[in-house]
């Protein structure tokens, strides 16, 4: 090697003449070297410093590059009806969206963009809107279109490398078979919100991240966390416009449960038709039926409703602006969510408490002339005269109830309005309306699911601060007033009353099972409570029920003329009581608008459906039971068949 | 007489530029690996002719009486600035500059080629001048020797090689013994411009500015490729990820790689080991071309020397400093390792010129 410095230089030893003696420029050459060594020592100080100080957080950053865990959704389980029929399932869909990290330079965004939407045939200005609404991480899936063609999605896969940043993504979306029929039970999913996701984030087995789906109502609520599963992934290594290097393991989902329901697809779709065609004449209309012998729900249906397939694949602000601000709130499943006064349908209830508490004895029968006097608390010459629609003379309990006779049922439940007998009192309604459910939740699988009220004498002093009255107890005793129930509830109260006094907590769910059809759990059914009422009491309450809704005369000689009657069914006894009830203000002719209700069970002996019906503003009595003749009447020949 | 000068060669600078060249291709081997489908990119052998052809420059041009260049030095220079201006009306885009003529299937970028011209027309004008360096005529006009071609590059635009020429200039004239206080009143009329640059600037000159200040401002933009750069080169460590297996070169986190981000391969794949190494190469060529200088005995040599280890020296500093975050990403290439044939046949060419300075520096003089 050749020595540098200048002693030992071999030139100099050779300088024999030199040209040039001038040594001016030799300092400014010694300046520039050492500027230059300075500047290769500061470049190799701060790579020092780089790679073997911080080498570890920059390795870890390279890995965070190429690194990348794909989630693997787990399929959500499908919901069959009690026979297998499909009410909810998964269909295929391939979603087209943009990973904005996995682009590479937001220049050619636009290019990639415009690219895009001639294959898509969207606008460019909408993908645009698309990509720049979505403030999420750069490095999430940001949805530009969902249920793309396949042909489509094949397009965009094969040209990837002309679309660097667009992905592909098979979703699955859910699709609703029933559609409306079944939507106000079945509920929906939508895309998980801000306050779902940060409340769920931190679920090691379900995995929420926020793009995912959720159950935002009905069963697809309730049952979220069977239905979702667990869902996998894949650990892969990518390069920079995200695409896949190679697989380095992958975590299989666990999907999720299926639901068998006690529904009966058949029955849901025959009641849907049924209050289809009347729909119109009513403001809304909901019906439950429930199996007596368990509290297996056979069909729940309210109207108007909406078709759940919307907010599937993501509902337009259009669609969902103009659903909630329908005057019939179509959203809201007025079958378990809206209670209304049962009217004569707690003449039940009332004539239970009036057996159990004494104040009626088998075959008692009372005057009723068509009206009772109730004198003034405060000048008892005074008196407010309740009107019957007519004047049934003497009745007992059974014919009573088939003649839906209020006369009766006033003196059971408030007593003679002389103080010849005492009634039952609002103790004794109030606690005998509970043992049948009402004023509480009956525990259905559905969170939107409301209590209803039964009144008492503190109640009304603290919602309304007033005294209660001896006419509330008349009211109460007939089912009007302050008491409201539900049609799930009235349901329930008729399954009670069919099977013996058993109230069933009313499910709908009967079974799940896994992704081979085997029976992960069953669900059995669940008693609420024994009725604290004779074998002998019940029976003449049915008896009751049973006699009004047939044709024919009372065991006391007068013609039954109750509007349950319309619900008979030829050859197939049933059992039932109907009811009007008066609301809101009088129309020109002086009406009041009515809601009609109706309960019933049939068969009359051994009974396997229990059925409730209300039509919220009716035209007439005879709706509600003229409804459930037609559900009967299915009922029955489906049965047969 | 002719075969004597030989024995004047210096082997180091050939050793350290060869050593340098073969290195570049291995790099440009792995920062095109696989990068279409094919294991060795055409790139590659592109730039292995280049370096063979600069090898025969090398050779020619230090066989060669560089005193001979003086004469024609003006020649080369009025050559440089028309086919700078060549390139603006004729010239080639690529990634939105316009920097390359097309010959006969060969691309070549004269904005690399001026380079040396300018370091030769400067040299022989301020060795003329030697005696008159205090008259602000005569460094007026070197300025502009090297001002007129800059200007001509920043309307490519090429903001990076248009600073190159100004580093060669102040090099140049600094050796040559120019006195401080034009250089103290070059900085002064710098900073009361720098305003007015600001505002005259490209948006995208300006944006890279404000991203080298903070990169994460805009880490998938203009921040991108200056956060990727530092990622590679501090996660190759002390030993390196090994050759062709950086995660960040070969799954393309960075971009054109195999140009101005190939020291980030080098950084990546061979490590702090591997970038000593390299660093080492350069001081080595760079001292030998510094040595060159003070051999000389006489003005044109000398300043011939200085200007082309400013050219790459500078280049050096810059191309390394944005790819370890310390200066703003300009697009300068790192001399001899970066794809791109002009560059090399020049820069190997120039080294030749420096070891004619060597071998003839007893023979002439004024």
């Amino acid at each position: 090697m050749e020595p540098i410095t200048s002693l030992h230089d071999p030139f100099d030893a050779l300088d024999e003449e030199p040209v040039e003696e001038d040594k001016s420029h030799q300092p400014r050459l010694f300046w520039i070297t050492a500027f230059v060594i300075l500047c290769v020592v500061a470049l190799w100080v701060r790579l020092y410093q780089l790679q073997v100080l911080q080498g570890p957080d920059f390795r870890s950053q390279a890995d965070n590059n190429r690194f990348r865990e794909v989630k693997i959704p787990a399929p959500r389980g499908v919901i069959y009806d009690r026979n297998h029929e499909v009410l909810a399932r998964n269909r295929p869909s391939y979603s087209v969206g943009i990973i904005p990290a996995d682009m590479p330079d937001p220049s050619s965004r636009v290019a990639v963009l415009l690219r895009l939407s001639q294959i898509l045939g969207i606008p460019v200005a909408q993908l645009n809107q698309a990509v720049a609404q979505d403030g999420a991480s750069p490095f999430s899936f940001i949805w530009l279109a969902m249920n793309v063609p396949e042909t489509v999605a094949f397009q965009i896969e094969e040209r990837h490398r002309e679309l660097p940043g667009i992905h592909v993504q098979l979703d699955p979306t859910r699709e609703y078979v029933l559609g409306p029929s079944a939507a106000a039970f079945l509920g929906y999913i939508g895309r998980i919100s801000d306050a779902q996701y940060q409340r769920l984030k931190d679920d090691a087995v379900h995995k929420y991240s926020p793009e995912d789906v959720i159950g935002e109502t009905g069963l697809e609520r309730t049952f979220e966390s069977l239905l979702r599963g667990e869902p996998g992934a894949e650990q892969m290594e990518v390069d920079a416009t995200g695409r896949q290097v190679r697989s380095l393991g992958v975590t299989s989902p666990t999907p999720g449960q299926n639901l068998i329901l006690s529904i009966d697809a058949g029955l849901q779709r025959q009641i849907t038709e049924v209050l289809s065609a009347g729909i119109n004449r009513y403001r809304s209309a909901s019906v439950v039926a429930i199996d007596p012998r368990n509290g297996q729900v056979l069909a729940m249906v309210h109207l108007p409703t909406y078709d759940d397939n919307l907010f599937a694949s993501g509902i337009s602000d259009a669609d969902y602006q103009r659903l909630i601000s329908d005057p019939g709130h179509p959203l809201v499943n007025g079958a378990v969510g809206a209670a209304y006064p049962p009217g004569a349908l707690f003449h039940v209830v009332t004539a239970a408490a009036g057996l159990e508490t004494g104040v009626l004895t088998t075959g008692a029968k009372l005057d009723c002339p068509g009206f009772i006097t109730v004198p003034n608390r405060f000048d008892p010459t005074v008196g407010t005269r309740l009107l019957d629609v007519k004047a049934f003379g003497q009745q007992d309990l059974v014919s009573a109830l088939a003649d839906s006779c209020n006369v009766f049922f006033y003196q059971v439940g408030a007593g003679d309005p002389n103080g010849r007998t005492a009634g039952v009192g609002v103790d004794g309604l109030a606690h005998f309306a509970q043992m049948f459910g009402l004023g509480e939740p009956t525990g259905i699988d559905l969170i939107e699911e409301v209590s209803g009220t039964v009144p008492s004498i503190r109640w009304k002093r603290q919602n309304l601060n007033q005294d209660w009255v001896s006419m509330d107890t008349y009211q109460m005793a007939v089912g009007l007033g302050y008491l409201t129930a539900t049609p799930i509830q009235m349901a329930n109260v008729a399954s009670a009353i069919a099977n013996g006094g058993t109230l069933y907590r009313p499910q709908l769910v009967h079974q799940t099972t896994d992704d081979r059809g085997g029976v992960i759990s069953e669900f059995k059914p669940e008693t609420i409570r024994t009725l604290s009422v004779s074998p002998a009491g019940l029976a003449q309450i049915r008896q009751g029920m049973i006699d009004g809704a047939s044709a024919g005369n009372t065991p006391i000689g007068t013609a039954f003329d109750g509007a349950s009657k319309a619900a008979a069914v030829d050859g197939w006894p049933v059992g039932g009581v109907s009811s009007t009830v008066e609301f809101g203000v009088p129309d020109a002719s002086g009406r009041l608008p009515t809601h009609g209700w109706f309960i019933g069970f049939g068969p009359a002996d051994q009974a396997t459906i229990a059925l409730a019906v209300v039509v919220e503003q009716g035209t007439g009595p005879g709706d509600a039971a003229g409804i459930a003749h037609q559900i009967f009447a299915y009922y029955h020949t489906a049965a047969k068949g | 007489v002719e075969t004597r000068i030989w024995r004047y060669f210096d082997p180091l600078l050939l050793l350290s530029m060869v050593l340098l060249v073969v290195f570049g291709v291995a790099m440009v081997y792995s920062a095109t690996y696989q990068r279409s489908g094919v294991t060795v990119d055409p790139l590659v052998y592109r730039q292995a002719i280049y370096g063979v052809l600069g090898l025969l420059v090398f050779a020619a041009l230090s066989g060669l009486d560089y005193h001979v260049l003086a004469n024609f030095a003006w020649l080369l220079y009025a050559g440089c600035i028309g086919s700078l201006g060549l390139v603006l009306v004729v010239g080639r885009v690529l990634h939105g500059a316009q920097r390359w003529i097309q010959f006969a299937g060969w691309q070549f970028q004269p904005s690399e080629l001026a380079k040396l011209f300018v370091i030769l027309a400067l040299s022989q004008f301020l060795a003329k001048y030697r005696d008159d360096l205090k008259r602000p005529a005569v460094v007026g006009i070197s300025f502009l020797i090297a001002a007129l071609p800059a200007g001509l590059v920043l309307l490519q635009p090429d903001f990076g090689t248009a600073t190159v020429y100004l580093g060669i200039w102040l090099a140049v004239t600094y050796v040559a013994g120019v006195p401080y206080r034009y250089f103290l009143g070059l900085l002064a009329v710098a900073l009361a411009a720098a305003p007015v640059a600001w505002l005259t600037m490209q948006g995208y000159q300006r944006q890279r500015i404000l991203t080298f200040l903070n990169p994460q401002s805009d880490p998938l933009g203009d921040g991108y490729n200056a956060i990727q750069a530092l990622i590679s080169v501090g996660s190759g460590g002390a030993l390196g990820r090994g050759f062709l297996s950086g995660s960040q070169s070969q799954l393309h986190f960075l971009r054109v790689q195999y140009a101005d981000f190939i020291f980030s391969v080098v950084g990546e794949e061979l490590g702090f080991l591997g970038v000593t190494g390299m660093l080492l190469l350069f001081a080595l060529l760079l001292l030998r071309g510094l040595r060159a200088a003070r051999v000389s005995r006489e003005t044109f040599g000398r300043l011939l020397c200085c200007g082309v280890v400013a050219a790459i020296a500078y280049q050096l500093v810059v191309n390394v400093g944005m790819n370890v975050g310390l200066l703003p990403v300009t697009g300068i290439p790192l001399p001899m390792i970066s794809f791109g044939g002009t560059s090399l046949v020049t820069f190997m060419g120039s080294l030749g010129i420096l070891e004619s300075v060597i071998m003839h520096h007893r023979k002439f003089g004024f």
